[in-house]
Parts: C-alpha cells; structure tokens; sequence
C-alpha cells in the first residue's frame, strides 16, 4: 500500500503518511511541528484536526478515540464529530486535506 | 555426563522458617505461609533478575510495556533500537503511574497524565509544568530522573533486577545461558500468548513443568497406554544438568523409546501428534505437514526420526526458516531461575512464566507463550498481546491436566500429617535446585 499524502490547512504544507501510522506519528517523524501534551496517548485532545476533504480515505476511529473527542465535539461549533479526529490515532489510506492551527512544516523542507 | 542437583551441600542454615533443611523435602508452608511469601517479597523478587517481557513486545523506540511483580510496578521501554530501559513506574512528583499496560511514548517522552511532567525515554526530565513554584531542590536533574532497574537481554527477553547492587545478568545467567543457546530462542517469534489465573503457590504451578516423571501417569496421550514401568521415564526427562543460579536443563534423550513395545516411528508421531493438539505449540502445523509427506514414503522404522530431522531442514532452507543445527548437549527443556521454565523443539518452544498473584500466597499468574522462528516472508510480526485470563477448562488438553494437578496439590498442601513434599534428587532435580537457591536469597 502506498503512502497517504495529507495537506495539511492553513500552514498549506504535505505530509506522507505510511500504512499503519498516525498522522501525529508521520509528523514527529518528519519533524513537522504539531500541537499535543500528551504525547499520543490519546488523553490531552491537543492534537485534533479537522477533517476537509477526503473523508473516504481514513481510517476508522476506535472506541478510546471516539470516548475522548466527545469532551471536544458538539460543544463547540468548530468541533463537529463528523470532520473531527485525533492526529494520534488517525490513520489514512489515501489523499486527504485537514485544517491544524499551530501545526508548522520543519523549517528544513528537505527533511519531510 | 551427568549432574545432578547438589544435596549434600546445603550451605543455608535454617535463618527463617520453612526453609529446605534436607533437600529431598520441600516443608509444605512455602506453598501457603503468607510470611513466607512476605519473605519471597522482601528477599527474592527485589534482588533477583527476572524476565519482564520479550524483546519483541517492545521493537521500536518509544514503545513501552508494564511489568508488575508483587505490588512494583515497572515500564520497560525501548529506548533505542539496541537499547532497553526500565523505570520504577511513578512520576517523581506525586507517584502517578506513567503507563499502563502496553503503548508507545510518541515523540520521545513520557508524560505524566496528572500535571504534564515529561521525560526522555533516557529517564532525563524534560519539562516541569510551571517551574517556578518549586524550589531548586525539587528540580534538580539527578532527583527528577525516573529512578531504574538493571536491564539485561538474553534469549530475546528482558530482564530486570530492581537492585542497583545485584551482578550482572551475564553472571546471574552463568551456565544455562551457554547450554541452551543452541537452541535459538532469540529468533523465535510469538505465535500465542495466553494466562490463567490458577488458585495455587507460584512455586506449585511452575513445578509442574520442571519435571517429566509425571508425564507416565498425568498425560496419557504421551504415554501412549503404556502403565507404571512399562513408560521408561530414563529415556526421555531422566537426566538432569543443574547450576548453581538455581538453573537447569534436561540432558539429550537417549534415542530410545520410552513406551515398552512400540516402534520408533509410531512413538515419534504419536508424540508430535498428542503435542501439536494437546499443546499446539511444542509442535505445530509446519511438523504436522513435514510429518505428513513422510508417511508416504517407505521408511525404516527406527531411521523415521532421522528422516523427519532431514525433511524438516530441507524444509526450513526452502522457506528460508533459519534453523539453527539440531543442539547436541542438551534437549533444551530447561528452567531459568526463578520463573522461566522453556520446552523447544524443531524451532519452537513452550515458554512459561509464573509470578504470584499480588500478595496472595495460594494465586498466581501463570502465561504461556508459543514462539516460532519465522520464515523470510512471514514479515515484521505485530506486537504479541497477552490473551486471557483464558479459564483452566478452555485450554488444550495437555495444559488442562497439568492445571488439574495443580489445583489438587494445593489442597493437598493443607492436610492434615502431610508436613514435606518428597523430591527424586535425579528425576525432580530441578526443582531440587530451584528451592536450595530460593533459600540462597532469603538467608540474606
């Protein structure tokens, strides 16, 4: 399977995203810069993005993810539980756009 | 060559209670007695290196499993990919635990749920929420650090020894880690991973495993219908090689057969056949299908080992499965003090481990692992997870008559007149030698 290509708004940036990893995975690994206290363990909500486009491609949100992003979504208009997720947990198995305020590219473009 | 376990030297005088004064009798109270477990606790699991997890629990960096033992609870992480780590599990401001269970540190840093305070998986603190409301002292590197265990791998598990002081693994290891290590135990891969919980001494449960005299009476399937002498327990489990680290290991079997009046062939297969579906692990479908494509050809009786030994390394080469040559000093089954008790065979093994329960001296902790060396194309495995509690009753029917004995021992061990269990020096060797070094560690 090949690699997921998520942009990521409004930075405008691209991400490669590999079977099987989350998008807060590929961004540590690419050393893009992304919001999170807990460091993925799918506690602090930190990490969540919205979902613009490409809704076909990801992966399935489990139980613990959905548990934690009800403290999120539905109270805030922003937040809605449809183009909600977690970068911690979010997988992808294609092209997809998300909305991160505060995520930033590496500033050596070359590392991603 | 032949060694059994030592029983003239018995170097512990008896500082505390229930300790073994004549090595042929274990005094039923250390299957009971809560303060000889509170003994257990205090002089043997603190200082004692032990096997927390398996390597490939933890394969990349960052990742991360909880090993607990009485009432301590410890992360061991991968730090990097040669290097393993494990911390005492409590944040170093008010004792939250860090983990739970099983994960991975993303990013490189353990976080603590309740504050926010961060570490590096080197154990260094990296971040304290608001700093300033604490004085210097609080904040100096060497406090905050993660307090540690020893680490030392050996057979493609971790183990740990919670005291700084302790010798080293390699030293603790001396002897069974140069006599099984033709086995191959680092290339295995977890197949299964399964617990019970059983209503029995630790000690009870893994002694059930450190012996092949009962295997006449308790498995008939490996018994194959042959009664009392008429199964030959000195051809296969009769002979024992024990060290001082409280390890063991039964020597080679002697090639002969051990049930009176049945054929090398058809004792070889009926053993890998009550195995495969009495244990499905000892041997597995890859024996069962090599085992398969031998009955169709014309086979001398005795030379069936031998051609099943040939078959299956041609099979493995095809496979790119890489064996290691058939081990010539030892048979394998072997036990590695205090908990470990390991039974290979064609590239795969039984291995077992046994903790107790918390506190409780008549529950423990009893795990299983198949391991498997894998083939080329099988691919980077998943990390294995522990499947269970899975109840006595549900297991393969080997496993079940042994967790059957175990549960009627220790009823046992409460009756009235019964003061010691007996030991053969030569067929229960290792346990022998398991008990002599527990007493070791509790004379401290």
């Amino acid at each position: 399977m090949a690699d997921g290509r998520v942009r990521v708004e409004p930075e405008g940036f691209e991400l490669s995203v590999r079977p099987g990893e989350t998008v807060f995975e590929a961004a540590l690994r690419s050393g893009v810069t992304w919001p999170t206290i807990c460091y993925g363990q799918v506690r602090c909500t930190a990490c969540a993005l919205r979902v613009l486009d490409g809704h076909q491609n990801l992966g399935p949100a489990g139980s613990t993810e959905q548990g934690v992003l009800r403290q999120i979504t539905g109270r805030r208009r922003q937040w809605s539980a449809r183009d909600t997720r977690l970068a911690c947990r979010l997988t992808v198995t294609g092209d997809v756009t998300v909305e991160k305020k505060g995520a930033k590219p590496p500033a050596d473009p070359q590392s991603t | 060559m032949t060694v059994h376990a030592d029983r003239t030297e018995l170097r512990t005088p008896a500082s505390f209670p229930f300790a073994v004064e004549d090595a042929d009798k274990v005094p039923v109270q250390r299957y009971f007695d809560p303060g000889f477990a509170r003994l257990e606790k205090e002089k043997l699991w603190p200082h004692v290196w032990q096997m927390a997890c398996r390597l490939d629990e933890i394969p990349r960096p960052g990742d991360y499993t909880e090993y607990q033992i009485n009432d301590q609870s410890i992360l061991v992480v991968r730090e990097s990919e040669d290097t393993v780590k494990a911390y005492f599990n409590a944040c170093r401001h008010r004792a939250t635990a860090l983990g739970e269970g099983a994960g991975t540190f993303h990013g490189g840093q353990i976080v603590c749920p309740y504050h926010g305070w961060r570490w590096n998986l080197d154990g260094s603190n990296s971040y304290v929420y608001a700093e300033r409301g604490f004085t210097p002292a609080c904040l100096d590197p060497d406090f905050l650090r993660l307090r540690e265990c020893q680490v030392g791998t050996l057979f493609g598990m971790v183990f740990i020894n919670m005291d700084p002081q302790a010798p080293p693994l390699a030293e603790a290891m001396a002897g069974i880690a140069e006599a099984l290590a033709p086995i191959g135990f680092e290339r295995m891969r977890v197949r299964w991973w399964r617990h019970v919980i059983l209503p029995a001494n630790w000690k009870m449960a893994q002694e059930a495993f450190m012996e092949a005299y009962h295997v006449m009476q308790a498995h008939p399937s490996l018994s194959m219908g042959a009664a009392d002498e008429d199964y030959d327990i000195d051809a296969l489990g009769g002979e024992f090689e024990c060290f001082p680290g409280g390890h063991g290991h039964a020597l080679p079997a002697t090639g002969k057969v051990p049930v009176a009046g049945m054929s090398m062939a058809d004792y070889f297969m009926q053993f890998n056949n009550a195995l495969y579906f009495g244990t499905d692990a000892y041997a597995t479908e890859r024996e069962m299908f090599i085992q398969q494509g031998l009955l169709e050809r014309d086979i001398p009786e005795d030379q069936f080992p031998m051609a099943f030994f040939g078959a299956l390394y041609e099979y493995a080469k095809g496979a790119g499965i890489p064996l290691p040559p058939p081990a010539t000093n030892t048979s394998g089954y072997g036990h590695i003090f205090p908990n470990i008790t390991v039974l290979p065979a064609y590239g795969n093994s039984i291995i077992y481990r046994v903790r107790p329960n918390g506190d409780d001296p008549e529950s423990c902790v009893f795990e299983v692992w198949a391991v498997q060396i894998p083939a080329e194309d099988d691919g980077e495995p998943e990390r294995p997870v522990l499947e269970g509690p899975v109840p006595i009753e549900e297991w393969p029917q080997i496993f079940k008559e042994d967790y059957r004995n175990i549960v009627a021992q220790q009823k046992g061990v409460h009756t009235k007149g019964l003061d010691d269990l007996v030991l053969s020096g030569q067929y229960e060797a290792m346990i022998v030698n398991s008990h002599r070094t527990i007493d070791e560690y509790l004379a401290r």
